[in-house]
Order: structure tokens, then sequence, then C-alpha cells
């Protein structure tokens, strides 16, 4: 079987034409496959150019070890492959982080919505202290002195 | 991370507004101590953390160092059960209970446990091991006081278990399918066997301080088998492990067959420590060096093996079991240097042993291959300056006439809590060091903690 282009049109209107294999490694575009005509372009109306991009990048350099699973001499590229996904996160900022978790989970890929939630959890939340998370995330404290020290009481240890 | 992320953004609020499944699973991918902090950031987070996918109680971080009295550990049960009791999650994948020895708490406890199971946990941590325990005499004294509660066993969705200090019955796991990884610790374990026949999956194995262990052989798909100071009453175990790729042992000499075992593994480790040290070779000891040689030569083909000073004390006594086309990438040779254990250099060479006398051995017309060929560079841990290491030391800068000289570097790390004399004459060992041969890089680490014999990059003095 040839290889087949797949095009994805991004909400504010670019076109993108990628590797059947590519796309397929989100798990939502087959029913759009399917709903759709396939030689058609498919709409994703959730997802901007810029986080698309992203999220082609991501898939793009995902897909060979896709298909080479379960060889011996996959460990060191798998090694590899954290080191690029780790670089590949902290090359954005805190918006785009954001877009890009909510495009994966629309999409419905996997491993880059994994990616990105661990990534906030370790970068963002982790280890750091209520006060400090607050101000990282702009979570604003909306409840009483009194509500908080109620809440804290519950898990003591937490916050030792 | 860049700088940028750090600052306060101006953006709104983003995280908050996220679908609950999401925050769920950021959540979740925190420490579990992290994820429960997360409940008085605000409104919209103050039950989040009752949904947590990976809760692990564990009572050291509950006590926060402070002395586990009865009253602190009654008062850690509770909590527990007030967790689980508002828990609202559906499933969870981790559960971990660490609490030492936890007398008077088995109700709570199995009720714990019993929760886990019907959120269909993939992992399970049962650690109720005590840190006091370190010989199986003391362990295997006490009454281990958790049973496994039956639904476990029935469990159709386990990957991993941890099983420390609580008392199961192999023979009984009917759904083990899924089982990845198995570490099992602190109890009488018989019947293995048939555990292991049905985890067609199983990977990792791990027993530690066990005893009682009746398993004749120990066969599968595993790729890691680590065993840790067990009690085999029959002294020997076969082994048919075709893809095996690390093995650890450590405890007592025995019969270990590996006929049936991957040849070409990674990392091998051995640790005989327990035996008693022993002056003159009787007997005993030259039946333990057979063995020991034997299982040197097993595992002739690995990338790495370790052998403790043990291993070169006994070894030496059987020279016909000499060591021959040794194709190891890493010999890794952990020796105190005592004279016995300098059959180490033998078992780099093919030459039979002939006993050396520590002070005059060094001083003879004496080189291997591997000084002419292949080592570039010595590191020492625990560096003193004293008399053995120097004369070795000195024995592999200096240069001869009768060897080519490749080393050209010689770390030295100080051993810990030396007062300032002491550190004294081990400066002075290293300067001695660089009179012998100015070619070579001497050079003196004293924080040497995270070390390791492959890495370099440590800080010098």
């Amino acid at each position: 079987m040839s290889k087949k282009n797949i095009v994805l049109k991004s909400s504010n209107g670019i076109i993108f034409e990628v590797e059947e294999a590519v796309a397929l490694q989100s798990e939502t575009i087959p029913y759009m496959i399917e709903d759709d005509c396939a030689n058609d372009t498919i709409p994703l109306a959730n997802v901007t150019g810029d986080i698309l991009a992203l999220v082609i990048e991501y898939c793009k350099k995902h897909v060979v070890v896709a298909d080479g699973d379960g060889g011996g001499s996959s460990s060191s590229s798998q090694e590899d492959l954290k080191n690029w996904d780790a670089q590949f996160m902290n090359d954005l900022d805190q918006s785009k982080i954001f877009n890009l978790l909510l495009a994966a989970d629309f999409l419905n890929i996997k491993t880059l919505f994994d990616l990105t939630c661990q990534f906030v959890a370790d970068t963002m939340i982790k280890g750091k202290s209520v006060e400090e998370v607050r101000r990282t995330l702009n979570i604003e404290k909306d409840y009483t002195s009194e509500e908080e020290a109620k809440a804290r009481q519950e898990n003591e240890w937490a916050f030792k | 991370m860049n700088s940028k992320k750090m600052k306060p953004s101006s953006e709104p609020d983003r995280i908050s507004t996220l679908p609950h499944a999401v925050l769920v699973l950021i959540i979740s991918f925190l420490p579990f101590k992290d994820c429960i902090a997360t409940s008085i950031l605000s409104e919209r987070w103050r039950y989040l953390y009752l949904h947590t996918m990976n809760v692990a109680f564990k009572e050291s971080e509950f006590l926060n160092g402070m002395y586990s009295d009865r009253a602190a550990r009654v008062s850690f049960a509770s909590y527990m059960s007030e967790f689980v009791s508002r828990f609202e999650g559906e499933i969870i994948n981790t559960f971990e209970i660490h609490l030492c020895n936890p007398v008077g708490l088995v109700a709570c406890i199995q009720h714990l446990i019993r929760f886990a199971a019907s959120k269909q946990v993939k992992k399970l941590v049962l650690d109720f091991s005590d840190p006091s325990w370190r010989s199986t005499d003391v362990a295997s004294e006490l009454d281990v006081a958790i049973k496994l509660p039956a639904c476990v066993y029935r469990l159709k969705t386990l990957e991993s278990l941890y099983i420390y200090g609580c008392a199961f019955d192999p023979s009984r796991f009917t759904n083990p399918e899924r089982l990845r990884r198995l570490y099992i610790g602190w109890i009488s374990l018989q019947k293995l066997e048939s555990l292991l026949s049905k985890c067609r999956l199983l990977k990792t194995l791990s027993i530690r301080y066990c005893w009682d262990l009746d398993i004749e052989t120990l066969a599968g798909r595993i790729e890691e088998l680590v065993i840790e100071y067990c009690d085999f009453p029959r002294m020997a175990c076969s082994f048919v492990l075709p893809i095996l790729d690390i093995f650890k042992y450590s405890g007592y000499i025995m019969c270990l067959d590996f006929e049936r075992v991957n040849k070409m593994v990674h990392d091998v480790e051995f640790d005989f420590g327990v035996e008693p040290e022993y002056d003159e070779p009787d007997a005993a000891t030259k039946a333990q060096g057979e063995i020991v040689a034997k299982l040197l030569s097993d595992f002739r083909s690995a990338t790495i093996i370790t052998v403790c000073p043990y291993t070169l004390q006994v070894i030496q006594d059987n020279p016909e079991f000499m060591l021959r086309g040794v194709e190891v990438e890493h010999l890794v040779l952990k020796t105190k240097l005592h004279p016995k254990e300098l059959m180490v250099w033998s078992l780099l060479r093919d030459l039979s042993y002939r006993g050396i006398d520590p002070r005059t051995h060094w001083h003879q017309n004496i080189s291997y291959r591997c000084l002419n060929r292949t080592v570039t560079t010595v590191q020492l841990l625990n560096f003193t300056g004293g008399f053995h290491q120097m004369e070795v030391l000195s024995y592999l800068v200096k240069t001869r006439p009768w060897r080519v000289h490749v080393i050209t570097a010689v770390d030295l790390c100080v051993a810990k809590g030396l007062r300032e004399d002491q550190m004294r004459v081990a400066r002075a060992g290293a300067a001695m060091l660089r009179r012998i041969n100015k070619q070579v890089v001497v050079e003196v680490h004293n924080d040497c903690d995270c070390l390791s014999v492959f890495n370099g990059g440590f800080r010098p003095i």
C-alpha cells in the first residue's frame, strides 16, 4: 500500500499535510476520517495552527519508534526520545503548554497527554509551597482564612 | 527549566479551568504529599485530591521523623481509614502502605488492602517490614501480623506487587496474568514455584530476607532477578532463565545452578559478605571456593561483574579453578586491599597463583597484560594513604623498563571522617605518587558520595 497523506486544518485555517502514520497517533482522527470523506481536509476546530504545528512535530518524532516497537536495540532510541521530549516541553511557555495539553486531550494522543500532564505536575506544583503554586499558576485564593485553616487541619501532615 | 516560566505569568488562571478528569490526572502525577497539599489552593481544588489515582501512605512522612509511638501509629491508622472512607475516585493505579510491623492495627490494614483491591489497583505496595530486621533470624522470630486478604489473590489487574512483612500463600493467586514485577520480603516463603508458573509476563523478581525457601527450580521469562539474604534450607537452587539480563545475589554461598540461564547477561553481582572471615583455608572454604569459581566462570561473558571481598578471598584457594578467558567489559572488585584478596590481579591474567607476600610482592618484576594495554585510570575509594594502599599505588604509577606505561590518571577518594592529621597523611601519599611519576595526574577528592566506579566528574580538594 502506498503512503497516504492526510490533510489537517487548524481552527485559524492553516493547512498541514502529514503522513497517515503520523496523524494516526491521534485516536480521534480515525473517527473523523470515517465520518467525513477520507480525501477531504479534516477540520480541527479546537486546535490553533501554532499548537497543531507542535502536535505534528511531536507525532513525527514519535512515529518511527512506534513502528519499530519490540526491537532489542530500541532502548537507546527510547532514551533519546525521552531527552527530546524533555527539551520539547522545556522550550514552551505556560500558555502553550496548556493549549498543547488540551489539544492532546482532544486529539486523544495518550503519550503526549501524559507527557504534558506530567510536565505540569513536575514543574509547576511538585515540591513547591502552596503560595508558590498559587503564584506560578495564578490561582486565586478564594477561601477565608478560617476555611483554609480547616482544610489544612484535615491533612495536617502534608503541610509539615 | 528556563526562567521565564518561573516568573508569575500575566496569564489568567488556566489550570483551574481544565476539565475535572485532566486535573485529576495532573495531581495523580504528583508525589502523594504534594497531591494532598493541593487541597488548599482554592475552592476548585478543595476535594480534588480525593480522586487521585496514586495513594501512598508512608508512616515516615506522616510522622515526619517523630518517634513512632503507639498513639502516633493509631492516629496514622485512623487517618488512612478516614481517607479511604471519603475517597471519591473510581480506580486507583498505585496504592502503597508503609508502616513498620503494624501489630494491633491488623483490622485497619486489612480493610485498606481490601479497599485497594476494590479499586482495581495495578501496583500494590505493602511494606510492613521493620528497618531493624537486618537478618532472617531476627525477622523469623517475630510474628508477621498481617495476612494478605483473600480478595487480592483474585485480582486480575495487578501489574506490580511489593509484599514485605505480610504473610501470603503464593499458590493461592488465581489470576496473576498481568503481573510484571514482584518484590517479596521478610516472610517465610514456600510454594513460590506455583505462583511463578502462572505469571507469564513476570520480568522482575526480587526476594529479600525470606526464609524457608523451598524452591528447587526458578524458571520463567524473568529479566531481572535479585536475591538478598534469603535462607534456602536445601542450600541449593537451580535456574532456568533464558532471557535473564540482571542477576544480583547477596547471602551465603550455596549451590546456584546456572546451566540453563542466559550467559550473556548484562549485570551480575555477588556479595557473600555475610560469610564469616577465616584465617586458614579448610575443606569447607575450599568447597566454597569451587562453587564461587564456577559461578564466575558461568558468567564470564557478562558485561559487568561485581564481586565482594569474600569472593576474592575464597576463590584463591582453588588454583585449579583459575578463571580463563574472562570476557567481561567491567569487572568491579570491591576490595579491602587485604593481602588475602590480592588474587584479584590473577583474575586479570592467565597465571596460576602461588601466594603473595604483601610486603614484597609489589617490588617484584611483574606485569600484567591489562596494565600494558588497557588500564588508563585508577580510582581508589576510601583512600587513607596507608601502607598497603601506597604499595599498590606506587607499583601502578611507577614506570618500569619491562612494561609499557599506559596509566595516565589516578583518582583518590579520601575515606570519610578522617581527622586533620590523617588527611595530612593522605595528602602526603598523593604528593609521593606525583613525585614517583610526574606524567600521571594524581587527584585527591573528598566528596565521593555520588561517585560510581564508572563516572568521573567529582570535585578536587
